[in-house]
């Protein structure tokens, strides 16, 4: 071995054997240190994984919603939980201020996809003696909506009347044979219409929501009591949103009625001032002008008030 | 039968489909100051008398509902 630079002379000889000592010792070191750097790196991730699961733990404890691995079979109660979602969707509808034909179109897209039978879904309303349908799943369903209309007899109108449940029997062909016709052209098998009604309210006759099947059986018991419960949303949501349209339109009007009055008001003080007129005599001359101009009374006040006459 | 009597602005206000709330407002827009139920009453042919200024408010606005539905009648205006 050549001598080691700094070293003196007479140690070399020793110095070797340290030397090679030193470096195993070091190897020693150097591959402890690696396993204990592989213990403490597994140390970190089992830390790591403890405090997921007890993350996980906390959050189940506090109510959070458990993860359901999807399963291509589904559970037969997932049918009943679909339904009350599909039911608390249309309970929030009522309540975020949507306008009645959209909740309209909300209850007829559930009818198609709750109730087993239904295929086609549209909503009859009564206005005054009008019938209309103002929502329809399918161009069918409008069809032979009209059909009962023009020929003034079918399930829906008979639900409108009677307020009960209509279509259910097999003997509908016979109950209404000008519309079943038409109903069978269209391709309809069975029928199934359920009043839109609020017991114990002025509410008497808003509407029914109709169902029309392919299929000759097409409707079960179940199927009727769902269709109750979902008539039941339906009747809530048409006066709900009824009584919400009156009042935005009554609002409405008395703040237009209100600036009408006031810019009316202020043309009477301007020719009440300018030409020494009576309040009567003031507002002849506007109306005077309103008939001359064949203009409205408000718009000529506004002309005089803004000076502007170029309407 | 007057001009401006509650017959003839009933009869015309039914025929210009006009509810007669709807009527009430529009009088209400032009500086009526009777109020509603009287209103509806007088138009009833009720007990109740519109003097000349407030009538002619109501003809005015019966007048202009007209115009609106391309009806040619107009109701004459009551004098002072």
């Amino acid at each position: 071995m050549p001598a080691i630079e700094g070293l003196p002379a007479s140690t070399q000889g020793e110095s070797t054997r340290a030397s090679d000592d030193v470096v195993e010792e070091r190897l020693d070191l150097t591959v402890a240190n690696r396993e204990a750097m592989v213990e403490a790196r597994e140390l970190r991730a089992a830390q790591r994984e403890a405090e997921l699961d007890e993350r996980e733990r906390q959050l189940s404890a506090e109510g959070a919603p458990p993860t359901v691995a999807s399963t291509p079979n589904a559970d037969p109660s997932d049918t009943g939980r679909n339904i009350a979602s599909s039911f608390a969707d249309i309970a929030l509808d009522l309540f975020s201020a949507g306008e009645l034909p959209e909740v309209m179109r909300r209850i007829v897209e559930v009818a198609t996809a709750v109730i087993g039978g239904c295929d086609l879904a549209s909503v009859t309303m009564l206005e005054g003696d009008k019938y209309s349908t103002p929502v329809y799943t399918h161009s069918n369903a409008l069809r032979v909506d009209e059909a009962q209309y023009s020929s003034d007899e079918g399930p829906c109108i008979d639900a409108l009347l009677t307020m009960t449940v209509t279509g259910t029997t097999p003997g509908w062909r016979e109950q209404w044979p000008n519309w079943a016709v038409q109903a069978e052209e269209a391709g309809i098998g069975s029928v199934l219409a359920v009043p839109l009604r609020i017991p114990n309210t002025a509410h008497l006759r808003l509407g029914a929501v109709n169902m029309y099947s392919r299929s000759g059986d097409g409707f079960t018991e179940a199927d009727q009591e769902m269709a109750l419960i979902l008539s039941a949303h339906a009747a809530i949501a048409a006066v709900v949103a009824r009584e919400r349209d009156e009042k935005e339109h009554q609002e409405r009007t008395f703040q237009e009625a209100l600036a009408s009055r006031d810019v009316i008001g202020q043309a009477k003080g301007m020719l009440m001032e300018r030409h020494q007129l009576t309040a009567e005599e003031a507002f002849d001359a506007l109306r005077r002008s309103s008939q001359d101009l064949n203009s409205k009374l408000r718009e000529v006040a506004r002309q005089l008030v803004t000076g502007d006459e170029s309407n | 039968m007057t001009a401006g009597s509650p017959q003839v602005l009933e009869t015309l206000r039914r025929e210009i489909g006009l509810s007669q709330n709807d009527l009430y407002w529009r009088y209400f827009a032009l500086g009526g100051s009777v109020d509603r139920k009287s209103v509806g009453c007088f138009l009833d042919g009720q007990s109740v008398v519109m003097n000349p200024a407030e009538l002619n408010i109501l003809i005015q606005a019966v007048n202009e509902r007209c115009v609106e539905t391309g009806l040619q009648a107009q109701v004459p205006y009551a004098s002072h």
